[in-house]
């Protein structure tokens, strides 16, 4: 009777009741899979082994899906010595059946892995059974070939252990697979350390000339009288601090990938540093009013001055770029009994939903917002800080209404004496 | 500040144009300068400089201004003479040599110069 052969997928509990109605060999449940045979039709799933009149039938049934298997199926008894052998042994081993059977098992294995036999026949004659064991076996032609085994105890109709079941599935494909991205990220790791090294590098070469172009401008406004030469003297300042900006963010950024970003902390009133680092936007920005609705008494924090200015700066020169057709910023200070929440409100172009997730990522642009400068770092940088401290940064807005970014930072631990 | 007797301070500096800057300064305020542009002449000459301050640049083609820093600190001569290290790198300075103090590169004139006579005080 001709077989017609169909995977189908059970769940554990028939596949536990199929497996008790089988003979005891594991060969035909791998990974859940059940192999069932249909006889002409489709709906014979449910008395599948009825099917089988007979006992030879149905071992007739179980060697041809021992033979058709990739995997090498191997049976041993409990000296280690080979009973059977199938196709797919031959395959991945090269020895054919003949060559094998009555053969001790340790032929296939290097001699540096002797101890694993052992190992392996005291928990086959305790009952257990070895499971998903990644070694390395050898083929006739002397070839090591990254194998997976399972090993499990074959006992007789008295429940006594006589030997051994063992699947080995070549798994060179997979190892080398495995050697190739671990090489690939290898490299990876090494190209961006390579590459967050030239940054650095090159953001210091960048600094040194910005330093004496800062410099020499800084002498020549001091040397000169003349109104319209002053003016553009100063306009170039203003350029060369700009341009310090965007290599520090490099700089940064590539401090931030490699976590070493550090904080100079010192203990200071926040409420000072926001008034004055207001007072310096109302002049690098005359088309914004500053609108600071501040506290009674000073919040002191335990922070990084530079860096949480650095934060206050790129939040109100945001709030100025993205609210063109407005001129009002308000900014909120909010203390709650452990922290401080800084607020800034714009009236301007708003955000979406979308902008708002991806906003604090690195590289950034708002789309459909031409002709702003920068290089999409800023925000990125800001949470990086604020959660450096401790803090956190969020964003509210509506499109088309309002924007207002806030961060919360804790309260210094103030002594009573 | 007191200039009754001319301050010394000792600059070195790898970048030409920045040494010059420096010594410009320093010189408009009456301070004479010794300028060294490599770290390997100014060790040699370590021994028998005479110095009010040190202004040193930490990355240095052929050596470390924070090594040079941690030198200066442990010989008698020159342990309690002020030093003020100057780096683009400014926050991966760890102040292991009791430097008096940082500037950032770049910097604004009127802060270097404030720290400068602070020290020279």
């Amino acid at each position: 009777m001709p077989f017609v052969f169909r995977m189908v997928p059970v769940d554990g509990d028939l596949a536990k009741s199929l497996f008790k109605q089988n003979v005891g060999s594991c060969c035909c449940l791998i990974d859940l899979v059940w192999v069932v045979p249909i006889m002409g039709t489709n709906d014979a799933n449910n008395s599948v082994w009825q099917t089988f009149e007979t006992m030879e039938s149905r071992q007739a049934f179980l060697s041809a899906i021992i033979e058709s298997s990739d995997d090498a199926i191997i049976s041993k008894d409990l000296k280690g010595i080979i009973t059977s052998w199938n196709r797919g042994a031959e395959g991945i081993f090269g020895y054919r059946e003949a060559e094998v059977i009555g053969k001790p098992i340790t032929i296939l294995i290097p001699k540096e892995r002797r101890k694993e036999e052992d190992h392996i026949l005291r928990q086959i004659r305790k009952g257990k059974k070895v499971d998903h064991f990644q070694t390395i076996r050898v083929n006739k032609a002397g070839t090591r070939i990254p194998i997976s085994l399972t090993i499990s105890p074959i006992k007789d109709g008295d429940g006594r252990i006589i030997g051994a079941s063992k699947i080995a599935r070549d798994i060179s494909v997979e190892v080398n697979a495995r050697h190739q991205a671990n090489q690939l990220l290898n490299e990876l790791r090494a190209a961006i350390a390579h590459k967050d090294k030239f940054i650095a590098l090159a953001s210091h070469e960048l600094k040194t000339p910005l330093t004496s172009i800062y410099g020499y401008l800084q002498i020549i406004a001091k040397k000169t009288q003349e109104p319209i030469t002053q003016k553009f003297i100063s306009k170039a300042t203003d350029q060369v601090e700009k341009l310090e900006t965007l290599v520090g963010q490099l700089l940064d950024v590539v401090r931030i990938g490699a976590d070493k970003l550090l904080l100079n902390k010192e203990m200071f009133g926040l409420g000072r540093l926001v008034a004055d680092t207001i007072n310096v936007c109302t002049y690098t920005f005359p088309s914004h009013t500053f609108h600071l609705e501040s506290l009674e008494s000073e919040v002191y924090i335990y922070a990084d001055k530079q860096r949480i200015e650095q934060v206050l700066i790129n939040l109100l020169s945001n709030a100025v770029k993205y609210s063109p057709f407005s001129d009002m910023v308000h900014i909120r200070l909010h203390r709650s009994p452990s922290s401080v929440t800084l607020s800034v409100l714009d009236s301007g172009i708003g955000l979406t939903a979308d902008q708002q997730l991806k906003l604090f990522t690195r590289f950034y642009r708002a789309e459909g917002v031409e002709k702003i400068q920068g290089l999409g770092l800023g925000l990125y940088l800001c949470k990086a800080i604020i959660e450096r401290h401790g803090g956190q940064i969020g964003v509210k807005s509506e499109p088309g209404s309002y924007t207002e970014f806030y961060f919360t930072l804790p309260l210094a631990h103030v002594s009573n004496s | 500040m007191n200039m009754s007797t001319k301050k010394t301070v000792v600059v070195l500096e790898d970048d030409v144009a920045i040494g010059e800057l420096l010594e410009y300064l320093l010189t408009e305020e009456n301070i004479e300068v010794k300028l060294f542009d490599r770290a390997v002449p100014f060790e040699r000459e370590m021994e028998q400089l005479h110095a009010d301050l040190y202004l040193l640049d930490i990355m240095l083609p052929d050596g470390d201004g924070y090594e040079i820093c941690c030198k200066l600190r442990k010989r008698e001569k020159t342990s309690h003479t002020p030093i003020l290290l100057i780096s683009a790198h400014f926050e991966n300075i760890q102040n292991g040599c009791n430097a008096e103090g940082f500037i950032k590169k770049p910097f604004h004139i009127d802060e270097l110069m404030n720290h400068v006579k602070r020290q020279l005080q």
